[in-house]
């Protein structure tokens, strides 16, 4: 699976097609993320650790 | 006479008329907006010349499309962007240049900041052309820079994928992705060309790559000596726009255009282009003060040597002084030019080969 910002949907799923892997599970989180200070980052890290989880896990 | 070796390419028939022929090309997405030269069966295998034995010979693999690049791919988007087949080997070794794994093509291409490839060529082989390394040298006029800078932007579209929007995520991009080459203009450089400083024989001839995120023009027009031409130079770098002084763990790096006025008074200050990288690299510095929470500073990349908590630490603006690229171009006038690199990319070059 791959973490990406909302803004790069399109280009995470190029690249997944281009390396020959057009299933593979992406996460889009809110973008931009480079303002977000380092706690908002760790908040957002938390709230998305169970689905990142789920992803890395399941065989979708 | 050209070669009858077997052409992969799909071969598509489209009515023939000009508005239909580039109607097509442009519904594709093939183009760089304007209208291209169609690619003809007849038209690849003049570009290709004596490669036409073999098409499908391969000069790599293109990111992030993960495509083969064989020669006829790049004849093919070579005959689109105009050029002559003369220029076909500048426009291969341009390719090559963009394949090597330093350039980082999937990287430079694909960022947010938009930077474009500048093709810089030395050797005979540019006055052979034509390319112009004189008067307006970065602008348009001539068929050679106007037309090997658009190959290599239309082979990045159409071979390595980047698509504007998809894998393409430039903010705003910038005129030089359209075509950005132009030759060093050796014969008023009172300093050894490029490529017999990298160790090429003077005969040979041979491209820079180098993506760059910016193009600033300097003008100094009031000073005489060179070392205050230089000054000037340095000077105009301290910005926290300037890219670079954020940039340097991931080997960011710069290339100054000299112009031939500015070039001929820095050199009777008895300095070699050596001398001015070691003073670039010595006198281009920003403190750690200057730059702190601003520009890239949030997403800063520096090598263990640069002590960041300490607001005197002064930070070069290349990782040393051999990461700044010297070459003399442009005609009369006192207009030099810095050529700022996007920060995950190296310079590269490649020799021109012309095939038997």
């Amino acid at each position: 699976m791959s973490v990406i910002t909302e803004s790069f949907t399109r280009a995470a799923h190029a690249r997944a097609s281009s390396l020959g892997m057009p299933t593979v599970q992406i996460l889009a989180l809110p973008s931009p993320l480079a303002p977000r200070s380092i706690p908002e980052v760790r908040q957002m890290a938390h709230e998305y650790a169970g689905q990142i989880a789920e992803m890395l896990t399941n065989d979708g | 006479m050209t070669s009858t070796a077997a052409l992969s390419s799909r071969r598509i028939d489209v009515a023939d008329t000009y508005d239909a022929i580039q109607d097509y090309y442009e519904e594709q997405g093939w183009t760089d907006g304007m209208p291209v030269v169609p690619a003809t069966e007849d038209a690849v295998r003049r570009m290709l010349g004596p490669w036409g034995e073999d098409p499908s010979l391969s000069l790599g693999v293109a990111q992030p499309s993960n495509a083969e690049v064989t020669i006829e791919k790049v004849a093919v988007n070579a005959v689109m962007a105009g050029c002559r087949p003369e220029y076909f080997p500048v426009v291969v070794a341009c390719v090559k240049a963009a394949l090597q794994r330093d350039f980082n093509l999937a990287g430079c291409q694909a960022t947010t900041g938009g930077a474009a490839p500048v093709v810089i060529v030395n050797g005979p082989i540019a006055e052979r052309l034509g390319i112009n390394g004189d008067s307006g040298a970065f602008g348009p006029g001539y068929r050679a820079n106007a037309t090997i800078g658009r190959a290599l932007r239309l082979f990045v579209r159409n071979v390595a994928g980047l698509i504007i929007g998809d894998m393409d995520k430039a903010t705003l991009a910038m005129p030089g992705r359209y075509s950005f080459c132009f030759a060093e203009n050796e014969s008023r450089s009172p300093w050894e060309p490029r490529h017999v400083e990298l160790g090429y024989d003077p005969d040979d001839s041979m491209i820079t790559l180098h993506a760059i995120r910016a193009f600033y023009p300097i003008m100094e027009t009031t000073v005489s000596r060179g070392i205050e031409v230089l000054n000037t130079l340095v000077q105009a770098t301290r910005a926290t726009g300037f890219s670079n002084y954020y940039q340097i763990g991931t080997g960011a790096q710069v290339t100054l255009v000299i112009s031939p006025e500015h070039a001929a008074e820095i050199a009777a200050d008895g300095l070699s282009k050596k001398d001015v990288r070691e003073y670039i690299y010595a006198n281009a510095r920003m403190s750690i003060e200057e730059l702190s929470g601003l520009g890239h500073w949030g997403n800063r990349n520096y090598p263990a040597w640069i002590d960041d908590s300490k607001p005197d630490t002064m930070v070069p603006i290349a990782p040393q002084a051999d990461d700044i690229v010297i070459v003399v171009a442009g005609g009369d006038g006192r207009h030099s030019a810095w050529l700022a690199g996007w920060g995950v990319t190296r310079v590269v070059t490649e020799k021109i080969e012309i095939p038997g």
